[in-house]
């Protein structure tokens, strides 16, 4: 026989109550002396064994009452109504949905919530003995208890508070497939435990034609009253290495995943977690919306940006982060030709009066130009700058080529610009035969200055978000600046990047980007020789992008993706002695060190498995710091729109299951399910049975 | 129950002055055939010639011939006596029982105090009507006889051996009823006071024995109203008090029941028993006026329908 409530047949000890009631009260006999024993004394001698006897059924029948409400309490259920499997068993199958969905509501109508009661009021229920497999729909589907036998209901519901929410989508059509495969044809009953999300349903309609008699499902879907669900998709620095004092673009990318219109939603930014500006958007359904935010940090080192969207159904996709670093300036190393020494011949020039521009009324400028015309270059030398732009008219010869491959390979900025001077035989030469070449310049085209015939940049072809203001001309019109001069680039490197073009659609600027370092190759020069660049002010701004960009071809990214690799490179006189690894709701993980000629290479190969900040805390014998990234995963469960009637009715019909919304309605479905079932009326029976007996054993003595 | 105990009695409050006025009244008359020294009220056995004729009787040998009636011998050609009735002084003995049984009080009213009552007022009525009576209290501890007397300094005795006597001891009603059979060699009543609380079956054949004797018996019965109702419904221990050490734990709810029967059983044994043998049984409770239950029992007995 087996019990709703086994836990309750414990309380069968209750039948000793009324013993031990029978001894206390004997024990506290009232004393009376009394002259009439003679009469007591023939009463005792002639019904002593009726009276024994009399008590002994009158505790016996008391104990039963007792044992038989217990009994009744514990709900008995009929033999054949356990659906006996060979075994002698009824199999219990849960199936989880662990994707993020699952978080969806508030407070305690939360999803998650809401199916953890119920798995916890379900598993407690289920006594020693009983049967149970549980599939996690997770990232990685798996059966976490498979056909374990309840020893103790403890256990099983340790097994629960292990199960954790995941940023995952998951298939509910597979996991039904493998969980209506599990012990088919032996009687089970199978518990769902999954919103109706269309998503996680997709693929269902197949789902269903094997389920046999003996198998009873149930259903247990959270309610959702809003679905109204945005969230931060992307987030995104125009810089993840940026000038102290400027500012930089960050781009917030916020799609609605409800199917209705959202108005005035709140979008935050925050910086090391204090909001510093706000933004409202309103959006379609399945729409998208890119969100632009203008920082400036002036403190040096490492700061977390965020984006957070204001609560809604879904807290769980409302926010991402990146991590930014912040510098006092650029550096940048001009090579220029000797014989060019005129104010604007070489690009020194107009860098000088663009970091003067710049500065405004800061001390430091943020480009820190060096003019180099000496023939021979030091790498160590090199190593020093951010950047180091080879002027078009520089001789490059294989030493020095050597020198700056060298200099890229350990992180450095190479800027390429093919001015009006250049070689482009050299070039192609020695900077292909090294490697530096996103693209291979086949040609320089030069027009006369002034003239009628020249090329502009075109707004729409950035491909920088550092740059993207100027296509939305919220930077400034970039397309006024006119080159009289420009190269032609052939067949780019595989791995180059078209940041910029001309209106005509060529390309103005390719990036080819390393482990560390990178070049960046200008179609045109950055001196006015020839005045072949036409000067306006919104170019420096345009150019101090460009050389952050370049210099932070030396750092690693800040933004990773979910289980991508994050590195940094701890430079300095003192290297790190340990570093620890945190993620948003993880503990903090060792990191691996690798020791390297411009510093120790940190990395966490494993990454962060979860979207939100994330932190590098590096330790050194005189000092810590801690360095911020922004890990950041694709929002694949956030649309909360249910699946369509069509399918939910024809799961149920194949299905034949119990569809409730809470462990309440859970309880009560099993208990419906099974009132025929039970011998609680039988039981009852008895109880009345036991307690009139105990009633007319009592009136005997009256 | 024994909730308090009132069986310290006093002189005074063994009878008290309103009994005495309320029993003045009263008479007691021998309902047989009484043997005196003095001429009194009651009916002698023995038959006198100085009083007033009764019947005649054929002569037999052995008779007074001095008693022979000769005018009816010589009417009927044989011998006749004369027998007449004589009247004579009532003696009676009075059997207390002073057990610790008689301990048992209920409301306040133990069974002695109601024993002594009714041993004082007897006492009062007898030596009221210049009759004699003589008293004899046994238990098992002592025994105390006080022989007949018609006087009032024999009330004053009997007024004093029961207020001073103390109900302690087991039951010895027998050996008080052999005494009597022992010492007293007059006709007259024995009235025994007692619960009854006890083996009845040597009492009841010293019993027939007196009355085999000539001796007209009475017994007052004193109930106590706890040991009759039983009123009690939860576990109990009962510690006799007549046996010290004897105690019994019983549950009284299932033992009521069986109790009340045995009692009631009890009671209906004596009172068959005594109709069947012309014994007077009067039965009262503790707390019962004695002199109405008095009063009623003579006024019946004097009607000639007084019994069991």
């Amino acid at each position: 026989m087996s019990f709703v409530y086994p836990g309750l047949m414990f309380f069968l000890v209750l039948g000793a109550i009324p013993i031990i009631v029978y001894y206390l009260m004997r024990f506290r006999a009232r004393r009376v002396s009394w002259g009439a024993d003679y009469i007591l004394e023939r009463a005792l001698a002639r019904r002593r064994k009726k009276l024994y006897w009399d008590q002994i059924v009158l505790l016996a029948l008391r104990a039963l009452v007792v044992m038989a409400l217990v009994t009744a309490f514990a709900r008995p259920l009929a033999k054949r109504a356990q659906m006996q499997s060979s075994d002698g068993e009824l199999l219990r199958v849960v199936l989880v949905d662990q994707s993020y969905s699952m978080l969806a509501g508030r407070g305690d109508e939360a999803g998650d919530k809401v199916v953890r009661n119920a798995l916890r009021e379900l598993v407690a229920r289920w006594g020693r003995g009983e049967k149970w497999s549980m599939y996690v729909l997770g990232s990685r589907p798996g059966w976490v208890v498979d056909r374990q036998v309840v020893q103790d209901p403890a256990d099983s519901l340790a097994v629960l508070e292990r199960l954790k929410i995941e940023e995952t989508a998951v298939s509910l059509a597979s996991g039904l497939k493998t969980v209506l495969a599990h012990e088919a044809g032996q009687p089970r009953e199978i518990y769902i435990f999954s919103d109706d999300q269309a998503t996680s349903w997709r693929g269902a309609e197949a789902v269903g034609a094997s389920v046999d008699a003996n198998t009873r499902i149930f259903w247990i879907r959270p309610t959702l009253s809003d679905r109204q669900n945005l969230a931060v998709t992307e987030l995104e620095a125009g810089h993840e290495r940026v000038v102290r004092g400027q500012f930089f673009p960050v781009y917030a990318r916020v799609r609605n995943f409800s199917d209705e219109s959202v108005r005035d939603a709140e979008i935050s930014f925050l910086v090391d977690g204090a909001i510093v500006g706000s933004e409202r958007v309103s959006l379609p359904p399945g729409q998208t919306v890119q969100v632009r935010f203008d920082l400036r940090l002036k403190e040096l080192g490492s700061h977390l940006v965020t984006a957070r969207l204001s609560d809604d159904v879904l807290a769980f996709d409302n926010a991402m982060s990146v991590g930014v670093d912040v510098h006092e300036s650029v550096s940048v190393l001009v090579l220029r030709d000797a014989e060019r020494t005129g104010k604007f011949e070489s690009a020194a020039g107009l860098l000088e009066l663009a970091a003067r521009v710049l500065a405004g009324d800061e001390q430091t400028p943020p480009l820190q130009v060096t003019d180099f015309e000496e023939p021979e270059v030091d790498v160590r030398d090199l190593a020093a700058y951010d950047a180091v732009v080879l002027d078009g008219g520089r001789a490059l010869t294989p030493a020095l080529t050597k020198k700056l491959q060298e200099y890229v390979m350990q992180g450095g900025g190479l800027i390429l610009a093919a001015d009006d001077a250049v070689d482009l035989a050299v070039w192609r030469d020695e900077l292909g035969e090294a490697g530096l070449l996103p693209a291979v310049p086949v040609s320089v085209h030069r027009e006369q200055v002034g003239g009628e015939v020249y090329r502009g940049l075109s707004p729409s072809g950035f491909d920088l978000p550092a740059l993207r203001g100027f296509a939305e001309q919220s930077d400034g019109d970039i397309s006024v600046v006119r080159f009289y001069a420009w190269a032609a680039f052939g067949q780019p490197h595989p791995d180059a990047r078209a940041l910029a073009r001309f209106l005509d659609g060529s390309v103005y600027a390719w990036r080819l980007r390393f482990e560390r370092g990178g070049v960046l190759l200008l179609a045109a020069g950055l001196n006015s020789r020839d005045n072949n660049l036409l000067v306006r002010e919104t170019v420096y701004p345009f150019l101090l992008h460009l050389f952050a960009e370049a210099a932070g071809a030396g750092q690693y990214p800040r933004r990773v993706a979910r289980h991508e690799p994050v590195r940094y490179l701890a430079a300095g006189d003192t290297p790190p002695i340990a570093v620890q690894f945190q993620s948003d709701g993880h503990e903090p993980v060792a990191a691996t060190l690798s020791p390297r000629r411009e510093g120790t290479l940190v990395t966490v190969a494993a990454g962060g498995d979860r979207t939100g900040p994330a932190s590098l805390l590096v330790l050194r014998d005189d000092a810590r710091e801690k360095i911020w990234f922004g890990v950041q995963g694709d929002r694949v469960d956030s649309d909360l729109t249910p699946m369509s009637t069509e399918l939910k009715a024809g799961l149920a019909e194949r299905l034949r299951w119990t569809e409730v919304t809470s462990g309440e309605a859970l309880r009560s479905a099993l208990d419906e399910g099974r009132r025929g079932d039970e011998h609680y009326a039988w039981v009852m029976l008895g109880v009345l049975l036991f307690g009139v007996g105990e009633m007319l054993m009592g009136l005997r003595f009256v | 129950m024994a909730d308090q105990d009132t069986t310290e009695l006093t002189f005074d409050s063994v009878l008290p002055v309103e009994t005495r006025d309320a029993l003045r009244h009263l008479e007691i008359f021998a309902r047989k055939t009484a043997e005196g020294l003095l001429h009194g009220a009651h009916v002698s056995r023995r038959k006198g010639v100085s009083t007033e004729f009764d019947h005649h009787k054929q002569y037999m040998p052995g008779d007074p011939i001095k008693h022979v009636d000769w005018k009816v011998s010589a009417r009927h050609d044989q011998y006749y006596i004369k027998r007449y009735i004589e009247d004579t002084a009532l003696a009676v003995q009075l059997v207390v029982d002073s057990s610790a049984s008689l301990k048992q009080t209920s409301g306040g009213v133990s069974v002695w105090r109601q024993t002594a009552h009714i041993a004082a007022s007897l006492a009062y009525l007898v030596v009221l009507q210049r009759d004699s009576i003589g008293m004899v209290m046994t238990n098992t501890d002592s025994t105390l006889w006080l022989p007949s007397s018609s006087t009032q300094a024999q009330m004053v005795r009997i007024l004093q051996a029961l207020a001073s006597a103390r109900a302690r001891a087991a039951d010895a009603l027998d050996t008080s009823l052999r005494a009597v059979l022992e010492r007293v060699s007059r006709r007259g009543i024995v009235a025994i006071v007692s619960d009854l609380m006890f083996d009845p079956e040597s009492v009841r054949r010293d019993i027939r024995k007196l009355q085999a004797r000539g001796h007209e018996v009475m017994v007052f019965q004193i109930r106590d109203p706890d040991a009759e109702s039983f009123p009690f419904n939860r576990w109990m221990q009962f510690d006799s008090l007549e046996r010290a050490g004897v105690r019994h734990r019983v549950d009284t709810v299932p033992l009521k029941r069986f109790y009340l029967e045995e009692y009631r059983a009890f009671m209906e044994e004596w009172r068959s028993w005594a109709r069947k043998y012309d014994v007077h049984l009067i039965s009262l409770r503790s707390v019962d006026p004695v002199e109405k239950a008095l009063g009623e029992y003579l006024a019946l007995r004097a009607e000639g329908r007084a019994g069991a």
